[in-house]
């Protein structure tokens, strides 16, 4: 199952949360099944004044993911997701790596 | 002629000093634009003949003529628009959305997005005696008071009369623009730390845009404050000073204007009018 990540840096699986969503540093998407890394984007929406949270949300419903690991979005972007049924993961913390084996049974 | 009366801090005596300024004028305009919380008709009291509904263009879009091109969103400076294709969905975040009208202007759809006004405030017009009263309200929720108080000031006033605005606290852009066409400006303070420290802000606007300036000190304890010596510093008078008073606390909080309960008061407004007068 493909999963995207809202991490702070780019270190492949190493990669940490970041503790904020929409202004994340990069977006990894990861095939759950294999643990593969299958695209890596840096968010290019994290210096905007507003609607940061609106640009990100969107983006996520257009990469396909029907599951985000993050900090919780805000309002407005949660409002997006939710139209995309797209389940969110928010309580967790650490790397990539690390977070998959705590949410591979969850998802 | 434009006398905006404004004060960094809030609670000093604007609408005190505003109300008191056009009891002592009789003939001229008091304009509350204080949008946020106006107050102002409490001291008055005047008759209100109209109420008209102040509303700013925002998108509508048609999602089953909608294409989810994106131009829309694209254009948006301020991200009100999200468009997501694979849903064909369409969603506006009103909190957002300037009224800038970029969004309608790159539709390449016709039927598909078109703006629709929505009311953000009220603008009440009514009249105590010879004095002409108006008033901006922001309705609860909205995020800013700068286009009513703006379109307030293009729309419904004449320059040509004698005009007392009562601006909001503060130095954000209310207050701004509340000053922009202003000929002369009040500031209202209190002998406080706070008082001048925002005191201090304030006259940076003033400066800034290059406007006429006076200082009320408001709950004066007698004596000299550090207000006395900014005011030197920084060659703005003091046209006034408002004793500090329980029984003008007392009467103010019951909606009595302070010509009614501080003697003497009139004619020190009557001068300091005349002393602004003539600096027009």
């Amino acid at each position: 199952m493909n999963v995207l990540f809202a991490v702070e840096n780019n270190a492949g699986l190493d990669s940490r949360l970041d503790n904020r969503f929409g202004r994340a540093g990069y977006f990894l998407i990861v095939d759950t099944d294999s643990e593969t890394i299958l695209s890596t984007e840096e968010n290019k929406y994290k210096n905007e004044g507003h609607g940061v949270g609106i640009k990100t949300a969107t983006y996520v419903i257009s990469s396909g993911c029907k599951v985000a690991v993050g900090a919780q979005p805000g309002p407005k972007a949660a409002a997006i997701l939710e139209q995309g049924n797209v389940k969110l993961i928010v309580n967790e913390t650490g790397t990539v790596k690390e977070v998959l084996q705590r949410i591979k049974d969850k998802i | 002629m434009y006398i905006a009366v404004a004060s960094g801090k809030g609670g000093t005596g604007k609408t005190l000093v505003s109300t008191t300024l056009a009891l002592c004028a009789g003939d001229c305009s008091y304009v509350d634009l204080d949008v946020e919380e106006p107050n102002g008709f409490i001291f008055l009291q005047p008759e209100i003949e109209k109420e008209i509904r102040f509303t700013l263009p925002i998108p509508e879009i048609d999602e089953a003529v909608c294409t989810f091109c994106e131009k829309c969103a694209a254009a948006c400076a301020y991200n009100a628009l999200a468009i997501i294709p694979p849903l064909k969905k369409a969603m506006l975040f009103p909190d957002l959305c300037h009224s800038c009208g970029a969004c309608a202007y790159v539709c390449p759809t016709p039927g598909a997005l078109k703006e629709v006004d929505k009311e953000i405030g009220r603008i009440r017009i009514g009249r105590k005696g010879k004095i002409k009263f108006i008033e901006g309200r922001l309705n609860v929720g909205r995020p800013s008071g700068v286009p009513l108080i703006g379109g307030i000031i293009n729309d419904y006033l004449n320059m040509d009369d004698l005009l007392f605005v009562d601006a909001s606290p503060g130095t954000s852009c209310p207050v701004v623009e509340s000053l922009k066409k202003s000929d002369y400006v009040i500031l209202v303070t209190e002998p406080t730390p706070f008082g001048l420290n925002d005191l201090k802000l304030t006259v940076e606007i003033v400066k800034e845009l290059g406007k006429k300036t006076g200082i009320i000190v408001n709950k004066d304890m007698g004596g000299r404050s550090g207000i006395d010596d900014f005011s030197e510093e920084v060659h703005i008078p003091i046209l006034l000073k408002i004793p500090y008073s329980l029984d003008i606390q007392k009467a103010y909080s019951r909606g009595i204007p302070l010509l009614e309960s501080l003697p003497g008061i009139k004619e020190k407004f009557t001068a300091l009018l005349n002393r602004v007068f003539e600096k027009k």
